[in-house]
């Protein structure tokens, strides 16, 4: 890792812990980051040459004291952030150990007063230091509409008095849902984003799974979050090999184990491993236990259709979503009831008119049943809802046999 | 005898340039989260 990249790295652990020391006294996020920015400036540009200080977090709090003092290049800014500021000169100690409040200030982000569409840009901005810009890439909106959608959730916080304790028991499993929605929300739009060019994407991929690990860190005792972080790596693992050398789309089972990431997948079982220790299933842990089976079956060739059935189950009792009783009636379709799984189709069909993994399902199904032309014209609905053009593509081309499956 | 072929394996990975050695890796985690979520075990085959 070059020196650069190392002081980046220190200065976005550093950043989280700094802006949720800070804004917890004053609730105010955002004096807490015009506090920090002149500091983590000075960090980059010097740590490359210097080498890393012992104490990151002692050094940024001891770096904006300085910046403090010096001549104004923001002073609006600054004058916002003076009370900020002030609270930094008089509590930063040089080198003692610094409390870690990011697990507050996650909750807080996650907070219900907080707009659901806000929460995940909020965590990666306060949490990780991204700014609104490259934000607003990853989310589809422009920078002026994410800004201003960013300072309403930071007055928010502010004007609501949201305090940057950890909620009560009664409490925390909701407000943990909810943090863990937010940081799956933005791995979905970074997952959506390589669909869709097909390449590095926007990196929203690796700053969710950043989340996902710092929230493992921070609450080891809870599956959910191991779960969360093993789903994701089971995903991001297959990035490779969802596209051929010639840019088209492979399903999951033509995919070729060889070209997946063997060090994402090790990681991803060890916490599943872990993380069913609790005997406390949840949706990231099953959903992660699916990819888990996928992933031997795919390696071993071994049939574990039951197996993928009955955690489906378990998953459509604890989260009926319309994609979990989808590919519910896929798995059922695969243990080899494909009438039974047409008819949870045909059950579902009034309020998934619309939706494309509906029909690509039921064109498998129809497939599984011989019926060519009715599968035919399935899939033909299902290439025409979907976004990504090399699945519409596959779609288009595949043979009834084959049936579109395991998409991702 | 089977730390002797598994240290010739790692020779061998190591000594095949751009030959990268994987992590340590047994697929099945999964079966660890049904027997721990009490699911019904079912028949396995392959």
């Amino acid at each position: 890792m070059s020196a650069a990249a190392a002081a980046e790295l220190a200065a976005r652990q550093a950043y989280g812990r700094l802006v949720a020391i800070l804004a917890a006294r004053t609730r105010d996020v955002a004096a807490a980051e015009d506090a920090l920015s002149e500091a983590f400036h000075a960090a980059l540009r010097r740590w490359p040459e210097t080498g890393m200080p012992e104490n990151p977090v002692a050094w940024l709090l001891t770096a904006a004291r300085r910046q403090h003092g010096h001549a104004h290049r923001h002073i609006q800014v600054r004058a916002a952030a003076e009370p900020t500021l002030r609270l930094l000169l008089e509590e930063a100690p040089e080198t003692a150990d610094i409390p870690d409040r990011r697990l507050q200030l996650l909750m807080v982000c996650a907070h219900p007063a907080i707009a659901l569409e806000a929460q995940a840009p909020l965590m990666l901005q306060t949490v990780l230091g991204l700014d609104a810009a490259r934000i607003a890439a990853c989310f589809l909106t422009s920078p002026a509409a994410m800004s201003q959608r960013l300072v309403r959730a930071k007055a928010r916080i502010r004007d609501a008095g949201i305090g940057f304790e950890l909620p009560g028991a009664a409490e925390l499993p909701a407000r943990l849902d909810s943090v863990m929605n937010a940081i799956y929300a933005a791995f979905g739009t970074g997952w959506a984003d390589l669909l869709a060019d097909g390449a590095g994407g926007t990196g929203l991929v690796e700053e969710a799974i950043w989340l996902a690990r710092l929230l493992v860190a921070l609450l080891p005792g809870a599956p959910e979050p191991k779960g969360l972080l093993a789903l994701m790596l089971y995903a991001a693992a297959r990035r490779g090999a969802r596209r051929d050398a010639a840019g088209r789309f492979v399903p999951l089972s033509a995919q070729d184990p060889q070209a997946w990431s063997r060090a994402f997948i090790a990681e991803a079982e060890a916490l599943l491993r872990d993380a069913a220790r609790a005997a406390l299933p949840g949706r990231f842990q099953i959903e992660a236990a699916i990819q888990s089976v996928h992933v031997e079956a795919r390696i071993t060739g071994a049939d574990r259709a039951a197996a993928l059935l009955a955690l489906y189950d378990l998953l459509a009792r604890l989260s009926p979503t319309a994609g979990v009783l989808v590919a519910r009636a896929a798995a059922i379709a695969d243990a080899g009831h494909a009438q039974a799984a047409l008819r949870e189709l045909d059950g579902l069909a009034g309020e998934l008119a619309g939706y494309q993994p509906w029909w690509a399902t039921r064109a498998h199904v129809l497939g599984l049943l011989g019926e060519a032309e009715a599968a035919r014209e399935a899939r033909r609905r299902a290439a025409g809802l979907a976004e990504d053009p090399a699945v519409r593509a596959w779609l288009l081309g595949a043979q009834d046999h084959a049936g579109p499956r395991n998409q991702a | 005898m089977i730390m002797m072929i598994s240290i010739m394996t790692d020779h061998l990975s190591a000594s095949v340039p751009g030959c990268i050695i994987a992590p340590p890796f047994s697929p099945g985690g999964y079966i660890n989260c049904v027997r721990r979520w009490g699911l019904k075990p079912w028949p396995m085959r392959g």
